[in-house]
């Protein structure tokens, strides 16, 4: 009897267990997410006189390994390229989302392998009205192709007989990963080495850094736009998709999600309803953790020994780490919204919408995923950016990825929308809410302008390809959402925690000390304001020492820029200490007012009786509050987007001219809006 | 007393913030990701 060793690869989650498990009989665990093979596991089958062993492999992306379970596979096909140890792949496809697994199956081929492929789920394919052109595939890479459903087992034993047939002649055999001005450099180093297959020497070249003249950063980006170039053509030769064939839920659901006038209006409705529940679902929770802040102070000012210590706990911590508590339900609930739009498949139908547009402004599908994170936050969508292969793209997507809406930004506006605009609703809707909404597209918008603008500035040297997967919607899991909650909620309080500790007291010590008019402050109120009521007296008193304390020179000395903008030097203090990050905003003014006062009010309350000295009228007014919203919308308010800019850039030019275009933005539309609404 | 606790406080805020300056500006990040990092 003839033996065959055979070794079944593919990318995670095609069904790759399953397909093991129909071959050999043997029932492995089998799960539909990825890394359920983490270990190579062998079987044998008998077809035709000829027994076949089959090595099953893990699941992996590319042939650049980012795991352990990867690196097994790749160190596996690289050692066994150009030998007989194995007589064939056994590569397996998912037939509904093929353009992932053609990217890995071209780097395979390109390894010199025989290859069977096996199309799976084509069952679920053709009810999605996928039609694969197979000849054209078997052509094209010199291989069989079968269609199969391995959960059913239709087509296996094709498959099985299509292992034991000689491969037909591959159609090209192009070096198409790499430049034609690099060919000779790698023809010579194949020629020098011991391996005669010119994709392994390839690689030998870029991971293990084998010339040291050559650029490998640059030999593996132009292998992976290359490539990509290549599959995207490969699709739209071999794959069509007859939407009136499709018979599937998704599929139907797709037609209106994805539908190009009704997708975004569908989209637009959705956001509405999240910012509209952000506002209406956290007010309860909002008022008990406002209540027991106040509580709180008012307790342990009562039962702590008078002194400076107990005074920057109870006027400065309490007040500031309650300014950001406060704000947790409305995270909670964003974030809980986030999760359930990842989670039901609905987030890669927005990142596909986007898509459409993003082409428009210089930027690829590639750059959705990054900018939504930057609903969260923008350090991390900045760090995300890496998977950006083409550098324009990338720097730009840096560049415009601040001016979204993060979630830091959400305190802020908060407290402004709520000064500014009545709770109030019309025909259901929240008044508060789409002013909410209002700001998040205004965010949206500007960054598509900047982009266009940075598009136009930049030369471009490729066009970039996006390739993105559409899955199933499913029901939420809520264990994954509960995570994500979690997770998004004790970053933001415990990043935003240290620094507002921090802050609070610094920002106490520097209100609650001054110089000589400071130290004087007493006998200047009694002596000038002797026949007015103690109570009186008291609160002038607490004012000019604000004033006149370390702090207030500082908001001082920057009022004669912000003052055109209508704000006082309090709003001053708060602009300064926020550069370290938006959310200090609302701790700062928290502490502001809370020194300055004796009376226990909401922070909103507070503001909104505050009258500006410079005007006499009330300083957060209509046209100051849209003038702060505008000013927090468009300015680089955060430490951590600098620094992780200039981490990812490497470039002070960029971190400047990001800096500088908008706070500049910020500045010029903020005054604008002031003066007209003043 | 209350006045060296509030002094302590604020070297040990004025310390953090010159260490998270340091963490973000001076200190090399160890993974590249898929090794595209810089411009």
């Amino acid at each position: 009897m003839k033996k065959l060793k055979v070794a079944l690869i593919g990318n995670p989650n095609v069904g790759k267990t399953t397909l093991f498990n129909r071959l050999c009989g043997v029932n492995q665990k089998t799960g539909n997410y990825p890394g359920v093979t983490v270990d190579k596991k062998k079987g044998n089958f008998i077809h035709l006189s000829h027994s076949i062993e089959i090595i099953d492999l893990p699941g992996f992306d590319s042939i650049y390994p980012k795991s352990l379970d990867e690196e097994l596979v790749v160190d596996f096909l690289k050692e066994n390229s150009g030998k007989s140890d194995v007589d064939k792949l056994l590569f397996i496809a998912d037939g509904t989302n093929i353009k992932k697994n053609l990217y890995l199956l071209s780097q395979v081929k390109d390894l010199g392998y025989d290859i069977v492929l096996a199309i799976n789920m084509m069952d679920v394919a053709k009810r999605k009205g996928i039609i694969i052109d197979t000849e054209a595939l078997a052509e094209e890479f010199g291989i069989h192709v079968v269609k199969i459903s391995a959960r059913k087992g239709e087509g296996v034993d094709e498959l099985k007989s299509a292992i034991l047939l000689e491969s037909p002649a591959m159609k090209t055999d192009k070096l198409i990963y790499l430049k034609p001005e690099n060919h000779m450099v790698l023809m010579n180093y194949v020629k020098e080495c011991v391996s005669e297959n010119p994709y392994n020497a390839f690689l030998s070249i870029t991971q293990e850094n084998r010339i040291p003249e050559i650029n490998v950063k640059k030999w593996k980006t132009e292998e992976a736009i290359l490539r990509y170039q290549y599959v995207r053509k490969l699709i739209d030769k071999t794959i069509k998709i007859d939407k009136s064939l499709a018979s599937d839920l998704t599929t139907k659901v797709d037609r209106i999600l994805l539908h190009k006038v009704f997708g975004y209006v569908i989209f637009a409705f959705v956001l509405l309803v999240i910012f509209q529940s952000v506002f209406s679902l956290s007010a309860y929770p909002m008022d008990l953790i406002d209540q027991f802040f106040s509580w709180l102070s008012g307790s342990l000012s009562s039962s702590l020994p008078p002194g400076s210590f107990s005074n920057l706990i109870t006027q400065g911590l309490i007040p500031g780490i309650g300014g950001v508590i406060i704000f947790v339900p409305q995270i909670v609930i964003l974030f809980f919204f986030f999760a359930m739009l990842d989670e039901s498949g609905y987030m890669n139908r927005i990142i596909f919408l986007m898509d459409r547009l993003m082409q428009k402004v210089g930027m690829s599908g590639k750059s959705v995923v990054p900018l939504i994170s930057s609903f969260a936050c923008a350090v991390p969508a900045i760090m995300a950016t890496r998977t950006i292969e083409n550098k324009r793209e990338r720097l730009i997507t840096i560049l415009v990825a601040p001016l979204l809406t993060c979630s830091a930004r959400l305190p802020v506006y908060t407290i402004l929308i709520g000064l500014l605009v009545p709770n109030q609703f019309y025909y259901g809707i929240s008044l508060q809410a789409l002013v909410l909404l209002g700001m998040y597209l205004l965010g949206i918008f500007t960054s598509a302008i900047a982009a266009l603008i940075f598009k136009h500035i930049l030369k471009n040297k490729y066009k970039s390809f996006f390739i993105t997967e559409m899955p199933r919607y499913l029901v939420p899991s809520f264990k994954n959402v509960l995570f994500t909650i979690w997770e998004s909620t004790k970053s933001f309080v415990v990043s935003a925690g240290k620094i507002i500790v921090a802050a609070s007291i610094v920002l106490f010590v520097l209100a609650t000390n001054g110089g000589d008019k400071f130290d004087n402050a007493e006998t200047h109120i009694t002596t000038q304001y002797a026949q007015l009521p103690e109570a009186d007296r008291d609160a002038m008193l607490s004012t000019y020492q604000l004033e006149n304390s370390y702090l207030g020179n500082l908001g001082k000395s920057i009022e004669p820029a912000i003052i055109p903008l209508g704000y006082d030097w309090k709003v001053g203090i708060a602009l300064i200490s926020s550069i370290a990050a938006r959310e200090v905003f609302v701790g700062t003014m928290s502490i502001i007012y809370n020194i300055n006062s004796e009376e226990e009010m909401k922070i909103t309350e507070r503001l909104d009786a505050e009258i500006n000295a410079n005007t006499g009228e009330r300083t957060f007014n209509f046209a100051t509050c849209i003038s702060l919203l505008l000013f927090y919308a468009f300015s680089l308010q955060c430490m951590s987007t600098i620094a992780v800019t200039y981490k990812e850039t490497k470039s002070i030019k960029w971190t400047s001219v990001q800096f500088l275009y908008m706070t500049t933005l910020a500045y010029i539309v903020s005054l604008v809006a002031y003066q007209l609404l003043k | 007393m209350q006045d060296i606790l509030v002094y302590i406080s604020l070297l040990a805020a004025v310390i953090y913030f010159g260490y998270r300056v340091f963490l973000t500006f001076f200190k090399k990040d160890k993974s590249c990701g898929n090794g595209n990092c810089g411009c």
